[in-house]
């Protein structure tokens, strides 16, 4: 190993990751190179400034008030799950119903919307058809078979 | 891997309904979780209340962990998660406010100052700090949490790969880039200080 393999491997020989021998060809390096021996210690001054640096403080309690909040979440979330879960079926059945009912409004208006265009554009004036249309369910079969030939 | 037999147990009694051995888990670990925050983030304000949601996070889920990683590389994932969401959440607020010109200026004017004279011992040492807890703040948030965890933790690469679900490779990589970084961005400070 040359100088350049060397300093690529000196974060692993801080870190103790490399093999016994590899180990031992960096020590031996480092201990005749100024160059390898200053990034190893510039390395070694992170180390220790990022250790100083872990100064977190948490109040006394926390242990026991974390563990409160947590429980509280979860009484929260397993408090509205149901109510959710019903909540999103009710949705989901609204949502088929509306689903439903366009569906046989359109079917009908069009069918509606004809028969109506055709009453107001004259074509069925006094015609079976009008007479299908007006008087509901008191139809004969007279007036299907009148109602037939007279879309010709 | 200290503990995690010890940790174990505790998992299996909250498992069975002891809340108090998940009390113990979070007394095991605050000052851990608290410090990766601390050192990823910067910043006091926030800690406690970004520990608090760590342990909220796992209280939800501990009752899936599957014994098959060591309780605290699985803490430290939730932990190490927690803070990128932050740092992600911050960009975007940064994004979208006008607070970015006025935070970058702030940061500019907090550069370590080249004039002190005769500093004690106990201010060289809060100074060394600062210096390289701010050069931290600026790695990739994926080379800073890889360095916090083998610098202040002390975990082995193998541990690092299995807390944050990466290669050894990326672990070996990373590192050393973090280093490098931390090397460019402390250049004058290491002149200064020789
Ligand atoms: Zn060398």
């Amino acid at each position: 190993m040359n100088h350049q393999d060397i300093q690529r491997r000196l974060s692993e020989y801080l870190d103790e990751e490399l093999s016994a021998v590899d180990h031992q060809i960096v020590k031996e390096h480092v201990a005749a190179c100024g160059e390898c021996a200053d990034i190893l210690a510039q390395f070694q001054r992170i180390r220790a400034g990022i250790q100083a640096g872990a100064q977190a403080e948490l109040p006394h309690a926390f242990s026991s008030r974390a563990l409160r909040a947590a429980r509280l979440q979860m009484e929260k979330a397993s408090r509205w799950t149901p109510v959710e879960f019903t909540a999103r079926r009710a949705v989901l059945a609204l949502f088929l119903v509306v689903l439903l009912l366009v569906g046989l409004t359109s079917f009908g208006v069009q069918q509606e919307g004809v028969s109506v265009e055709r009453y107001l554009s004259g074509e069925m004036s006094d015609s079976a058809e009008s007479r299908i249309l007006f008087n509901g369910a008191d139809i004969s079969k007279e007036d299907v078979l009148l109602a037939a030939l007279s879309k010709r | 891997m200290k503990q995690s037999q010890d940790d174990f147990q505790l998992v299996r009694a909250f498992q069975n309904g002891d809340e108090k051995a998940f009390e113990e888990l979070i007394k095991r670990y605050q000052r851990q979780v608290a410090n990766i925050i601390y050192l990823t983030l910067g910043g006091r304000d926030i800690v406690e209340d970004l520990t608090q949601e760590v342990f909220i996070r796992a209280y939800r889920s501990l009752s899936r962990f599957a014994f098959d990683a060591s309780f605290y590389s699985w803490l430290y994932r939730i932990t190490v998660n927690l803070c990128i969401d932050e740092i992600r959440r911050r960009k975007l607020k940064r994004t979208f406010s006008l607070d970015f010109f006025s935070e970058e200026r702030a940061a500019a004017s907090e550069k370590p100052s080249k004039k002190i004279q005769t500093p004690s011992d106990a201010l060289l040492e809060n100074e060394k700090r600062d210096v390289v807890a701010k050069a931290l703040q600026r790695l990739k948030p994926s080379h800073r949490s890889v360095l916090i965890l083998r610098e202040y933790e002390d975990l082995t690469y193998e541990e690092i790969a299995q807390t944050l679900r990466i290669s050894l490779q990326a672990v070996k990589s990373r590192i050393f880039r973090a280093r490098e970084e931390m090397r460019t961005l402390l250049k004058e400070y290491f002149q200064e200080r020789l």
